[in-house]
């Protein structure tokens, strides 16, 4: 009956019925008049008060436990009138079996009449339908709502009584409900003698069952059955004893988890680890597999070998593997980490240092792969620590390597900038650098003497700002020239720059541009001072122009000496005429003398004028105002026209000879200076050959020439002056007494040479000269 | 008797010329520069004129545009010349001048030119 006495004792100690047996019995005690009444449960000699009312008077326990035993050994009615009164009946709980009491006490003798008799009687009666009311009532609430919790249960339930009987199995346990009905009140022989199982089971389920009820603890076993279908399935099973207060086993509760399939899958697990541990001896990289729902790293032996860290089962947690990051890494580490988990990624790579177990740090390449369950949430990561420890160490080497090749190469480069500024800054001349907008973006402290300016005042500023207004088109035309034409690096201009005192000084800039892989980045100028040389260029430019104006000057003055002095000469030379015409006729004592002096008038007149003539036609040629229209024209003609108008009527009758050889004579010159020549040569050939017979003109026409032959046979020239006869103002030393100027020849040479011409002269004293002109002949 | 017009700014020159045509047998009119030298053709008519070119007021060349476009232009114009360039000649011939002597001249040049245009 254990399972009723737990009904009853849940019943009586519920507050709902001890509050209503408190009623009953305070109505009971005031209609009796009967200061105390107290309701008790009783089981195995103790008391428990249910319901009691009459505080003023108090009963001691041994009074209150003599009664009790009293009523329920003897199973009937107790009373006592006097001294004191008491009056205890047995109250039946439950199943017919004595287990209350219901006392009465006063202190002092009473009697009860009928009429209370009654009452008293009524009232235990009204008790016990109360709980029979109340044992209804909780049988049909709790036991339905266990019944359906346990009915429902996945797990398997059988609740065994002390006989291993079965008293109740969940359709977790048993399917069947048939099946499930029969076996109530049977045990495991009897079952598996019903559906012809092999009782081998029935045995083994009942050694566990005594094993339990004696070890007082709850025992587990796992349990293969053998299906019909010959398929096996696997179950955990729990004994579970409960024992009364009596220590002894009131009933047994089995559990049973059917672990099918979580079986297959370790076994699964297990052959997969075995890969993992076979691949993870494969490899010197450290495998691992962390289970992110319970935070297990699984790693593999390498992990062991790689950083010396010894695992139970080689199994790690994540927060023992954090620790071993680097500190200065943790932050990179869980960044990215973080990241990448937040993400769809289903890979994650990082570097970075991870401790040994020595102390040291490794530099490791860690790779995995993230697996996720159908939300996106990661699950598990699989991945592979590589020890790259010594890669870094030369990537490391290398890197200082580099560091130091760099400084170095810095340390040469500073140097050679230093250099470059050393002598940049002590320069006389101004070196500049420019960015491509030409500001200034270097300047050498010589600009401070060059222009007064400090290298500060000027950097950023434009150099055309400071370009003599009359230069600013050259310099930006060079300036753009120099920029766009590419196979052009360099540029040289001359301009004139604005010092700090508002004066210009001219500078002689060279540019260059400087590339960086091809590309333009900047330009650099050296400028030097060229103030003083342009200011002897200039002196020298101004005195060539007062030459020019001199010699000019001097061509006028000729030019007006020569006109001026004409009209005077004419008066002189007319008057000098009209006194040779006033003696004529008359005999006066000194007429020969008076005609010699007028002659020698006359004759020095014409003297000074030929003399200014030839004087004015080489001022005029040293001027470069001499005429020279170079024509084509017959030589032949030009000839015989000069002795026709010049010398067809000489004194004497004396003439010249021509003599003519080839067909000919075309010449590309100018006809004038032609002209000059051959009349001045001519002339000369008459004036020193006096008495002495006819000239000739020999022209002949050969190969590409034309030569003339100009032929005296006068006093001829001495061989010592032959060499000094074309300079000016020479006179050959045996011409005393004739006429000439002794610029003549200079002229003829002059002219000749500029018709492109040559000229010589053989002569022999005493015999005559021979004058020979050559020109080139134009073929038609 | 023939009447010849002398032009020329340079009186003693001008004299000496004067006394030059004397010995030949012309009747000599003068004048000091052109705009005198262009009343003088007016008055006087004469049958040859010699003028210099360089005078004040009007020169040679000013005398000889504007004789050229007178009722008188068939009277004969020999210039004197002190130019040394042929292109003033040539600008005298161009303008009219029937011939040019250059200074310094001999009286036989001037006299040979005077009988050819006279």
């Amino acid at each position: 009956m254990p399972l009723n006495s737990i009904k009853i004792k849940s019943i009586i100690k519920s507050t709902a019925f001890q509050e209503e047996c408190l009623a009953i019995l305070s109505f009971a005690a005031e209609v009796c008049e009967i200061p105390k009444a107290v309701l008790s449960f009783v089981e195995n000699n103790s008391t428990t008060i249910i319901a009691q009312t009459g505080e003023s008077l108090s009963i001691t326990t041994e009074n209150s436990d003599w009664l009790n035993a009293k009523i329920i050994q003897e199973n009937e009615t107790q009373t006592q009138s006097e001294p004191t009164f008491y009056m205890g009946i047995p109250i039946i709980f439950g199943n017919n079996t004595t287990n209350g009491t219901l006392c009465f006490w006063d202190s002092k003798p009473r009697t009860i009449n009928a009429t209370q008799l009654k009452i008293i009687n009524h009232i235990v009666n009204e008790i016990q339908r109360l709980h029979q009311l109340q044992e209804q009532f909780s049988e049909s609430e709790p036991k339905e709502l266990y019944k359906k919790i346990l009915d429902r249960l996945p797990t398997e339930i059988a609740v065994f009584d002390s006989n291993h009987r079965y008293l109740y199995v969940n359709p977790a346990a048993i399917q069947n409900e048939e099946l499930r009905q029969y076996i109530i009140g049977k045990d495991d022989f009897e079952y598996a003698e019903h559906t012809g199982r092999d009782p081998q089971f029935a045995q083994e389920r009942r050694d566990r069952f005594i094993e339990a009820a004696k070890s007082n603890s709850v025992i587990e076993w796992i349990d293969e059955i053998k299906k019909s279908d010959g398929s096996t399935s696997i179950h955990t099973r729990k004994y579970a004893p409960v024992f009364g207060e009596d220590k002894s086993l009131e009933m047994m509760v089995g559990f049973g988890v059917d672990i099918t399939a979580q079986k297959k899958a370790e076994a699964a697990l297990k052959i997969s680890n075995e890969r993992f541990i076979y691949a993870s001896q494969a490899t010197s990289d450290a495998l691992w597999d962390w289970n992110m729902q319970t935070d297990k790293i699984f790693v593999g032996e390498s992990y062991s070998t790689l950083f010396g860290h010894q695992f139970e089962n080689n199994i790690i947690t994540a927060a023992e593997c954090e620790n071993f990051i680097h500190p200065e890494d943790r932050e990179n580490y869980f960044n990215h980490f973080d990241a990448i988990l937040e993400s769809n990624s289903t890979k994650w790579s990082d570097e970075y240092r991870y401790l040994k177990s020595d102390g040291s740090y490794a530099y490791v390449s860690d790779k995995a792969i993230i697996i996720r369950d159908t939300n996106g949430k990661a699950i598990r990561m699989i991945g592979a620590m590589e020890d790259i420890t010594e890669r870094k160490n030369v990537e490391e080497q290398n890197r200082l390597l580099i560091e130091e090749n760099n400084r170095n190469k810095n340390i040469q480069l500073n140097e050679a900038k230093n250099m470059y500024r050393l002598l940049a800054d002590n320069t006389v001349d101004l070196v500049c650098l420019h960015n491509l907008d030409t500001t200034f973006e270097y300047i050498s402290p010589s600009i401070l003497k060059l222009m007064g300016y400090t290298p500060e005042e000027l950097i950023g500023e434009l150099p055309m700002n400071f370009v003599h207004p009359k230069d600013l088109e050259l310099i930006q035309h060079s300036f753009t020239s120099f920029i766009t034409e590419e196979e052009d690096e360099n540029a040289y201009v001359e301009a004139r720059f604005r010092n700090n005192k508002g004066e210009y000084v001219w500078f002689e800039v060279k540019a260059r541009i400087v590339k960086e892989n091809g590309n333009p980045i900047s330009f650099q100028t050296s400028a030097r001072n060229i103030t003083q040389q342009k200011e002897v260029q200039y002196a020298m430019k101004k005195a060539l122009a007062q030459e020019r104006e001199l010699n000019e000057l001097r061509t006028n003055l000729v030019s007006t000496i020569s006109h001026e002095f004409r009209t005077p000469m004419t008066t002189i030379r007319t008057s000098a005429e009209l006194i040779e015409m006033y003696i004529e006729g008359h005999n006066f004592v000194h007429s020969a003398q008076l005609q010699k002096r007028i002659n020698t008038i006359t004759e020095e007149i014409d003297r000074i004028v030929e003399l200014m003539n030839a004087v004015l036609t080489i001022s005029k040629d040293d001027a470069g105002k001499t005429n020279f229209n170079p024509t084509i024209f017959d030589l032949k003609q030009i000839c015989l026209d000069v002795i026709e108008t010049s010398y067809s009527h000489q004194l004497g009758g004396r003439k010249v000879q021509t003599f003519f050889e080839g067909d000919n004579f075309t010449v590309f010159a100018d006809k004038n200076l032609m002209e000059y020549s051959l009349f001045n040569l001519l002339n000369n050939a008459f004036k020193y050959s006096e008495g002495a017979g006819d000239i000739l003109l020999n022209l002949s026409s050969k190969n590409n020439e034309i030569e003339i032959q100009i032929i005296d046979f006068g006093i001829g020239i001495p061989e010592k002056d032959i060499p000094k006869l074309f300079n000016t103002f020479f006179r050959a030393s045996n011409t005393e007494g004739i006429q000439g100027t002794g610029l003549g020849l200079y002229i003829v040479k002059t002219f000749t040479e500029r018709n492109s011409g040559s000229i010589q002269v053989t002569s022999e004293l005493g015999k005559g000269t021979q004058v020979t002109l050559n020109f080139p002949l134009l073929k038609s | 008797m023939k009447k010849v017009l002398i032009i020329d700014d340079e009186i003693k020159l001008r004299e000496a010329i004067v006394e030059l045509f004397s010995f030949i047998g012309y009747e000599i009119v003068e004048a000091q520069d052109g705009l005198e030298g262009l009343e003088k053709v007016k008055l006087h008519s004469p049958d040859l004129i010699i003028c210099d070119v360089m005078m004040p007021k009007l020169d040679g060349y000013g005398f000889l545009k504007n004789h050229m476009n007178s009722a008188q232009s068939n009277i004969p114009v020999v210039l004197l010349t002190a130019k040394t360039e042929e292109i003033d000649e040539i600008t005298g011939l161009n303008l009219g001048a029937k011939d040019y002597i250059k200074k310094p001249f001999s009286f036989q040049d001037l006299k040979r030119i005077v009988e050819k245009h006279i």
